[in-house]
């Protein structure tokens, strides 16, 4: 009799494991599917939302916020074959994009580099854009998001003349705590007070943007002259 | 015997509110009120957000409290609150790209935070569903309004803005309101007054009911000598 008890206790047992782990699984499964469904109408949203702010963020860059509206002549593609570069500089890379403008002259439509990176500020990474100009200057930045303590480090972003100072600067921009005076150095920024670590981030930012833009630019010269070389062997073969 | 609990619609609404409000009363989800009230709508953002889930997770543990085993319980509400924090999350990077940006990690944070598993723990999972909405509802709300009143605070004081729009000057400012020390000292104060005020409420109260008896049991005693 008691043998009998403790088997069917024994199966009581395990059939309550059974049935807390199949709960628990319905649950989860239940879940998830939901999280499937909402991602299947919400994720293409996403993605054209996340391009939308790319284009309008680039477009501003290159052209001005009014331009937004209205121009269409700027394109971008992002250089995906260049991403074992992304993370080699003072500041993880996160995208390069070659930015065409339809409506200048000649062939070469090439407007300038747009660099997405991400240094790490006081608090979070700080998602910022560089413009950069074909001759290796700033054309101007852009910061995309940040969570740097507001009041302080934010004031990257609101302090125009502090964004100002980047344009057309080159390689190695240097920060510097004191007003930059006359030939201290003409690639310096001054940093601002209260903001610096938030500032020198945003500094080793446009260092690396300008950085990997030099490295793409000695790639792609490597490769078109690659290619010539081949051709011309190819046409003196041929003769 | 267990005691029983008051869910009366008013008394939920009280204690969701006022004298039992999640983070002035309680100090609950202080993590995430510290962090992002920098800004009045960084504040009323996160506070909804938190009372959406609250609702949704109440009512969802409410209907399933019946077939949960007690002994995994917890875990099955953290998969479902878990579950409405990562819809929430989809659902702001789709249609408030702008909040979810301001917000960034304290979203899937919601998850973690304790105002939600203990409404869970102590009321949906005890009470129906209609009951368990309604307790969401007015917890949700108290904390919304607290995250509210203490981002407002902070925006006034440290930045000179309200929502967005200047008040004045960046030289009247209180820079420290904005830093973390100044969430604490706000925190502090806002709890303080807080808890005057519903303690002074709710001893007024005592006293009224305390005072009513009294007369009550005079009038019987009178009666009875009368008699």
């Amino acid at each position: 009799m008691s043998e009998n008890n403790n088997i069917n206790n024994n199966l009581a047992e395990k059939l309550s494991v059974f049935r807390t782990a199949a709960v628990l699984s319905v649950i989860a499964v239940i879940t998830v599917s939901a999280i499937s469904l909402l991602n299947l109408f919400a994720g293409p949203v996403i993605e054209r939302r996340l391009l939308e702010e790319k284009r309008e963020a680039i477009i501003k860059l290159f052209r001005g916020e009014e331009a937004v509206r209205y121009d269409d002549s700027i394109k971008f593609e992002e250089l995906t074959e260049f991403e074992d570069l992304y993370l080699d500089f003072g500041a993880p890379v996160t995208g390069v994009f070659l930015v065409t403008d339809e409506h200048k002259l000649g062939d070469d439509k090439t407007a300038g580099y747009c660099v997405m990176t991400a240094p790490r500020g006081f608090t979070d990474s700080i998602i910022m854009l560089v413009a950069v100009n074909s001759n290796l200057t700033v054309k101007d930045t852009l910061i995309l998001s940040m969570s740097e303590t507001v009041g302080y480090g934010t004031k990257i972003d609101g302090d125009e003349n502090f964004r100002e100072q980047f344009k057309n600067k080159t390689l190695n921009i240097r920060d510097s705590r004191n007003k930059i005076t006359p030939g201290s150095g003409e690639n310096a920024v001054q940093i601002i007070a209260g903001a610096t670590v938030s500032s020198k981030a945003f500094v080793r930012g446009v260092n690396a943007a300008l950085d990997i833009v030099k490295e793409i630019s000695v790639r792609t010269a490597e490769i078109n002259t690659d290619t010539d070389i081949n051709e011309t062997g190819e046409e003196d073969n041929n003769g | 015997m267990a005691k029983v609990q008051d869910t009366s619609i008013s008394r939920l609404a009280k204690d969701g509110l006022f004298t039992n409000n999640t983070l002035f009363i309680q100090v609950l989800g202080a993590c995430p009120a510290l962090a992002t009230t920098t800004s009045a709508v960084n504040g009323l953002g996160m506070g909804l957000s938190t009372a959406s889930i609250l609702v949704f997770s109440n009512l969802l543990i409410s209907l399933l409290r019946n077939f949960i085993p007690k002994q995994i319980r917890i875990a099955a509400y953290i998969v479902v609150i878990a579950g409405f924090v990562s819809i929430l999350e989809i659902f702001l990077k789709a249609y408030i790209p702008a909040l979810d940006k301001s917000l960034g990690l304290f979203i899937p944070l919601i998850t973690t935070n304790c105002i939600i598993l203990a409404r869970a723990e102590s009321f949906a999972s005890k009470n129906g569903p209609l009951r368990s909405v309604l307790d969401g509802v007015f917890a949700g709300a108290g904390f919304a309004l607290a995250l509210f009143l203490l981002a407002s605070v902070r925006e006034i004081t440290g930045s000179g803005t309200f929502m967005g729009l200047r008040i004045f000057g960046d030289e009247f400012t209180l820079k420290v309101m904005i830093s973390p020390a100044g969430a604490f000292i706000t925190l502090g104060i806002l709890t303080a007054v807080f808890k005057t005020l519903t303690g002074r409420f709710a001893g007024k109260n005592t006293e009224i009911k305390e005072t009513r008896q009294e007369e009550k049991k005079d009038i019987k005693e009178k009666e009875g000598a009368e008699n």
